[in-house]
């Protein structure tokens, strides 16, 4: 009998096979390891199964399973028990109302969770391994007949050809299987809330869920759906329908915010209503800077503080925020080398650009807003308007997984819009997004309280 | 060659996008120059050559069902005769085209760099087309449909908050000199109108083309709708000094004024409509780029466009000195010229096509 301790649930093997091993008497015995087939029914082990050769038992031992060795004769018993992590809220996607589990490292556990929520035999779910070291499991779920089938032959054949040493993270995958890997934008969305994959495998989508991450990715994404909250759906849907708005024109903000300010405080001062261009030019007056170098100074003392508040311990991150945010800031304006209105500007677009949903979807913003600044402030407004073009062109150019990205914007699709432009109240959305293609569009909807009197 | 197919719908953004791009901002006044306070009248009557345009492109299409206009040409008139004619509506795009990026030039000088040197912008504005050309056909689809929504919602926007100022008394007399004037402003504007023609340079890549002809018309209406709608808010705020302004559409936003604080704000619907001119030199720098690599055979046309729109950027630098002599081209030499491809060449093809299957059956 072999085992690896810690992996193996020493308990049920004393229990099952152990005390089963003991009680059997010899003759019995003898009878077992002659018998050709089934000769693990002896051991009350719901899963087991012979081995047959010493690179296959390895391979058991360290997936955590015991090796029964019995003359020539091998067996593995499944007694597997790894120590998880309670489901908790996942801290990176908290919601006011709304289901608080999420998922965990454990592969099984959040294949289990997903199962929990959709109960249709037709959820599926195939595995396979990835990585020549880790042999880490991958599973692709969705839902027969509304997940593309071109679609999920194509993941699958993608994280087939998947060859590297080890996958720690689903980003390994996510890297290998996009269809435009030079763009900065994701195309899969990663998630770890149980309800916002459920709720993209009833769209049509398909998920992987990767061992030893919490981080289950969805595909394929359009860049709207980035732009989606799973609280959207919980709350009621004239407010829901508000803050997207307020997020859509947030997400705007944020990548034109600086070059916005920089165009018009170059070349167009005269669109600022005089007494405001007073005070800001009196602000400015003492700075020795142009606005574009001033611009640049502060976003990267903003990207800065982000950065140094994401990575430090949790108390100490704190202090830095707030030392960097109140004395810097403050301590920089009265030195005169940026002045207070860049402040606003930079502070109210990364506050902005904090209400993407989807942490992946603000990285590419962040990034983007660098040389937009330049040529802003180079160019002016006409140089803002060819950077955004130059944006649209790439983003109306790639596709995830056969989906345009830009869908329904561009191309239009105007059945889309009601979950793209509004939320609109369930009993409304009768269509899923026709850009998940392969699915049947009609998703059955009741009318609202049909007993009640108008 | 292009794998890429678009929508009868994207057509419609495309035409309506390539019509309207440059003509929005100099339209009243260069058919006001004959029209008088008529020239809304002349956006009207002129509409008969859009009509025309669309009238040719889907006729070609019936005779030679999908194919592109080169090959027309060389079907219809042999392969050498063909390939002439083609070449020569190449340098037509191509000089065409020059004109459109100098215009836009000029304009983004006059209002918002004047300092910076026209290389730059043209060479800015060139790499930008050289790249959404390279992406195909579809993604400059794409691009309309998301572009020409934005761009419409602030014009009209802005064009809402100058109502109060609009006198209807401006529009009377009508007809003050008869029909004649209205006749000839119509002439002008058909330069515009008789870019409908590049529906035929569209229509190949269509997927289905069902409903391609109500999709046409549609667009052809929204032309008509922006320039009416374009031409009396310059008229009913300036009277008949509109047609002393070069950019009267740039005048009357110019003129907007809310509460003394949303003012001079012309520089951001202006901004806008960078997107839309880009749409229109994309087009014409497609039909270019596509046509050339036809002509020469080759198995894609992606890695001739930036390249070509070195070209174009080059021409662009070198057609016209300046603003004032653009603007004489376009109310003197640009009417014939632009008949002549837009309208004249492609009834004559079309003539010769049909009397060509008379012939033979």
């Amino acid at each position: 009998m072999a085992y690896v301790d810690g992996l193996t649930n020493t308990e049920e093997l004393d229990e099952n096979v152990l005390r089963s091993l003991m009680s059997i008497d010899p003759k019995e015995a003898e009878e077992w390891i002659q018998a050709d087939e089934h000769q693990e029914r002896f051991i009350p082990i719901s899963s087991s199964g012979p081995v047959n050769n010493w690179q296959d038992g390895l391979l058991h031992l360290s997936g955590g399973h015991a090796l029964l060795l019995v003359q020539d004769k091998g067996f593995f018993l499944s007694v597997t028990r790894f120590e998880t992590r309670q489901i908790v809220e996942p801290e990176t996607e908290p919601v006011i109302r709304g289901p608080k589990d999420g998922f965990i490292e454990s592969m099984r556990i959040n294949t289990a969770l997903l199962r929990r929520k959709i109960r249709t035999p037709r959820l599926k779910m195939k595995t396979l391994q990835i990585g020549r070291l880790t042999a880490t499991s991958v599973t692709i779920v969705y839902i027969q007949d509304l997940a593309d089938p071109k679609v999920i032959q194509t993941v699958w054949d993608r994280l087939q050809q998947i060859d590297i040493d080890g996958v720690l993270e689903s980003s390994y995958l996510e890297e290998f299987i996009e269809d435009h890997p030079y763009s900065p934008f994701p195309q899969v969305k990663p998630s770890e809330r149980v309800d916002v994959v459920a709720s993209s495998l009833l769209q049509g989508r398909i998920a992987i869920v990767t061992d030893n991450t919490p981080v289950v990715l969805t595909l394929p994404i359009t860049l709207p759906s980035l732009l989606q909250s799973p609280e959207d759906y919980y709350e009621r849907y004239t407010f829901s329908t508000a803050v997207r708005w307020l997020r859509i024109a947030l997400f705007i903000c944020s990548i034109t915010l600086p070059s916005l300010y920089i165009s018009i405080m170059t070349f167009h001062q005269e669109m600022i209503p005089t007494q405001l261009l007073n005070s800001i030019a009196s602000a400015r007056e003492a700075i020795p800077f142009p606005t574009l170098i001033e611009v640049l100074i502060m976003e990267a003392a903003f990207e800065s503080l982000r950065e140094a508040g994401i990575r430090l311990p949790k108390q100490v991150g704190f202090a830095v925020t707030i030392v960097g945010a109140l004395v810097i800031g403050e301590a920089a304006v009265s030195a005169g080398i940026i002045s207070s209105p860049i402040v606003i500007v930079v502070a109210f677009t990364g506050i902005a650009s904090f209400t993407v949903p989807r942490f992946a979807a603000g990285l590419p913003i962040r990034l983007l807003r660098f040389p937009l600044t330049v040529i802003s402030g180079i160019f002016g407004l006409v140089g803002m308007m060819i950077g955004l073009i130059v944006l649209c062109i790439h983003l109306c150019s790639i596709k995830s997984f056969g989906v345009n990205y830009m869908s329904p914007f561009a191309p239009i699709r105007t059945g889309d819009f009601k979950d793209v432009i509004v939320r609109a109240p369930w009993w409304k959305m009768n269509q899923r997004p026709s850009t998940v293609h392969g699915n049947p569009n009609r998703q059955p909807v009741s009318k609202p309280s049909a007993d009640r009197k108008e | 060659m292009e794998q890429g197919r678009i929508s009868d719908g994207q057509v419609a953004y495309l035409l309506y996008v390539t019509v309207i791009a440059t003509s929005i901002l100099i339209m009243p006044s260069i058919a006001g120059q004959q029209a008088g306070r008529d020239f809304w009248l002349s956006a009207i009557i002129a509409a008969v050559f859009g009509f025309w345009g669309i009238f040719i492109a889907l006729s070609l299409n019936k005779l030679y069902p999908g194919l592109h206009p080169f090959e027309m040409f060389e079907q219809l008139l042999g392969s050498y005769l063909g390939k002439l004619l083609g070449i020569v509506y190449l340098f037509f795009f191509l000089h065409a085209n020059a004109l459109f990026i100098r215009q836009y030039a000029e304009f983004v000088i006059t209002v918002f760099l004047p300092k910076t040197p026209v290389p730059a912008i043209i060479g800015l504005m060139a790499a930008v087309c050289a790249l959404a050309v390279r992406g195909g056909i579809e993604v400059l689809a794409r691009t309309a449909q998301l572009f020409l929504p934005i761009s419409l919602i602030v014009w009209f926007g802005l064009l809402l908050i100058t109502i109060p100022d609009w006198e209807f008394q401006n529009i009377l007399p009508i007809l003050e000199f008869g029909a004649l004037p209205s006749l000839k402003g119509g002439f002008l504007l058909q330069t515009w109108y008789g870019e409908f023609i590049m529906l035929a340079f569209l229509i190949p890549f269509l997927s289905s083309g069902k409903h391609i002809k109500k999709y046409s018309l549609w667009a052809l209406v929204g032309v008509i709708i922006t320039f009416v709608l374009i031409s009396f808010s310059s008229l009913l705020i300036f009277g008949i000094e509109t047609t002393n302004f070069i950019y009267p559409f740039f005048e009357v936003i110019r003129y907007i004024n809310v509460g003394s604080f949303f003012e001079n704000i012309d520089a951001l619907p202006l901004a806008f409509w960078i997107l839309t001119i880009y749409l229109k030199i994309s087009v014409f720098h497609y039909a270019m780029v596509y046509g050339t690599a036809h002509l020469l055979k080759l198995s894609d046309y992606r890695s001739l466009s930036l390249p070509l729109s070195l070209l174009l950027a080059a021409t662009g630098l070198w057609i016209v000195p300046n603003t004032q002599k653009l603007i004489d081209f376009f109310s003197s030499v640009s009417p014939t010229y632009f008949t002549c491809f837009n309208t004249l060449l492609p009834s004559i093809v079309l003539l010769a096509a049909w009397i060509q299957r008379k012939v033979k059956g």
